[in-house]
């Protein structure tokens, strides 16, 4: 879980390029400047590309804050194994 | 019923005496009763249709529960209440749009038929309550929330007489969930209730009124006047637009406290907005969330791999869908396209502002992104208000040829009654001055409580000195 999230960060620090961005499971959009709708899309891709996972429309419904995001990659790994 | 009328003031008391006295259990019966009453105002037998929403969007969500993610019945159930909302919302609202153009192109072709457009009347409130319906039916299907057991508090979130028949554009995670936990009877929600509804008031039938007459005389005589009068006319229409329906939001917001129930807010100072894509975080807070969450971003990842270009095509799609939503208009449709190009555009340049901001001076470039969006709000808003496209175009090549005839404005000035002119700016400038501070401390209870009583009464002798009553429509109720 601990990897996970170390290795999202670096995801957040790539995609919204600043290296000084820290995550928690209760940060939200609103907490990230450039993160919104129309940036998160690329959120998702890096993330798919990163954990090897893949994300569809389903999934990102009701995601709320990188808690959620960080449970359902949790959930996508462990259905590849 | 207008909120601003005498008839909705009457009606508002006998309902909150009688929620007072009933058992808090059977609350919500007092509140359902009233607000199919409410609907059923003006055209009762429109209150059929909203039933029809209510019970198959009712049916629909405990269906899909039985079924587990992606089954194919789970699919159908969300198509029957999709479909009824949206079939019911195409019928009366977009079919003589459609039947127009068909009876254009088949006059362009010369064919000899006699297709006449079909015009049904539009009943009130269905783009905000099929919308709403529609959102539930989603949450449901992707698992959000589970559907909802009561009928009566379903029946109750889709008709609740503050919001139906112009927002906000309720969400069944926010509201729902009140409506399982019935308010008690409370001073401090009234207090809240009354300032917010006296502030819809006020921007209601002080300052949008007010300035609905000259802008319906500009805009009524476009030809007539100069370009420097249709700027004029373009901007107070702004205004205008902003107070008569953030003002119907307040009221709505308030009556719904005084019951107890927290609205979601649908303003946040739209015109202080430095960005397009700021703009429609701060405008219309309600439809625009809903339009990301339940279309953008399904369209977006409907086409993920165009990776950018997924992006600008849910752009497109759902902004010209936001502007239909309006009504089915094709200067709604500009207005859409004009709104998805802005968009587009700080999309792709979203990197390169960055820099320029660094490279300039901050205050010029504050200064001047706002002096930008702000300008072109003002001539999307052309396309919002003008009778037709021939109009919008009209009126905006006036307005970029003889912007300058300044003798042409002091005239209008004179003609609209000089000092009366005047007045009506300065109660516009009090309502620009005052609307983040009315706001914002409303929300801080405790705080500055003795400048807002103070301030509420004075507003409520400008109501009734320089206020017009019952007489002019909400713009809102029209979509």
């Amino acid at each position: 879980m601990d990897n996970n999230h170390e290795k999202l960060v670096q995801v957040f620090r790539e995609v919204f390029k600043n290296d000084t961005i820290t995550i928690s499971p209760i940060t939200t959009a609103a907490d990230i400047d450039q993160w919104d709708s129309i940036t998160h899309l690329d959120l998702i891709t890096a993330t798919e590309e990163a954990f090897n996972i893949e994300i569809n429309g389903f999934d990102v419904m009701g995601l709320k804050n990188v808690g959620d995001l960080l449970n359902l990659i949790q959930r996508k790994l462990e259905e590849q194994n | 019923m207008l909120f601003n009328s005498l008839t909705f003031f009457l009606f508002f008391i006998v309902v909150f005496f009688s929620w007072i006295v009933s058992p808090i259990r059977y609350r919500w019966v007092i509140l359902l009763a009233a607000s199919l009453f409410f609907y059923g105002w003006e055209k009762p037998v429109y209150v059929i249709l909203l039933i029809l929403t209510i019970l198959i969007t009712y049916y629909s969500g405990i269906k899909m529960d039985l079924f587990k993610k992606g089954h194919v019945k789970k699919k159908i159930f969300l198509y029957l209440a999709i479909g009824t909302n949206l079939g019911i919302l195409i019928i009366f609202k977009y079919l003589g749009f459609f039947t127009e153009i068909i009876s254009q192109i088949t006059g362009l072709f010369a064919f000899n038929t006699q297709f006449s457009p079909l015009k049904l009347i539009l009943p009130i409130g269905i783009s905000f309550y099929t919308f709403q319906s529609i959102g539930y039916s989603l949450d449901v299907y992707y698992g959000v929330r589970k559907s909802e057991k009561h009928l009566g508090y379903f029946a109750l979130f889709v008709s609740f007489f503050p919001q139906i028949l112009a927002g906000p554009i309720g969400r069944s995670t926010e509201l729902l969930p009140q409506f399982h936990n019935p308010a008690v009877f409370s001073w401090t929600n009234i207090g809240y209730g009354l300032q917010r509804f006296i502030w819809g008031l006020f921007k209601k039938v002080v300052i949008a009124d007010r300035l609905a007459v000259y802008v319906n005389d500009i805009y009524g005589n476009i030809a007539d006047y100069q370009g420097s009068v249709l700027w004029l006319g373009t901007i107070l229409y702004a205004f205008q637009l902003y107070a008569d329906f953030s003002g119907y939001t307040d009221m709505a917001i308030g009556i719904a406290r005084f019951f107890g129930y927290k609205l979601s807010e649908n303003f946040n100072f739209p015109f202080i907005s430095k960005n397009v894509t700021e703009f429609w975080r701060r405008w219309h807070i309600s439809l625009s969330t809903w339009l990301r969450d339940y279309l953008f971003v399904p369209l977006q990842f409907s086409k993920k791999k165009w990776k950018k270009w997924a992006t600008i095509y849910a752009l497109f799609l759902t902004f010209v869908i936001c502007g239909l939503w309006h009504g089915a208009k094709f200067t709604f449709v500009i207005f859409g396209v004009l709104q998805g190009l802005a968009l587009a555009y700080e999309m792709f340049t979203r990197d390169q502002r960055q820099i320029w901001r660094k490279k300039i001076n901050s205050y010029f470039y504050n200064f001047s992104s706002w002096v930008l969006t702000f300008t072109f709000t003002l001539v999307s808003f052309v396309f919002f208000r003008a009778e037709n496209t021939a109009d919008a175009f009209m009126l905006l090549q006036k307005q970029f040829t003889s912007f300058y005839d300044m003798k042409a404005l002091k005239n209008f000035i004179i003609a609209a009654e000089g000092s009366r002119f005047i007045f009506s700016l300065i109660l516009v400038c009090l309502f620009i001055v005052l609307d983040k501070f009315f706001v914002n401390t409303i929300h801080q209870q405790n705080k500055n409580q003795y400048t807002l009583n103070i301030l509420s009464s004075v507003l409520i002798v400008i109501i009734l000195l320089f206020g017009t009553f019952g007489k002019v429509d909400f713009i809102y109720f029209q979509f």
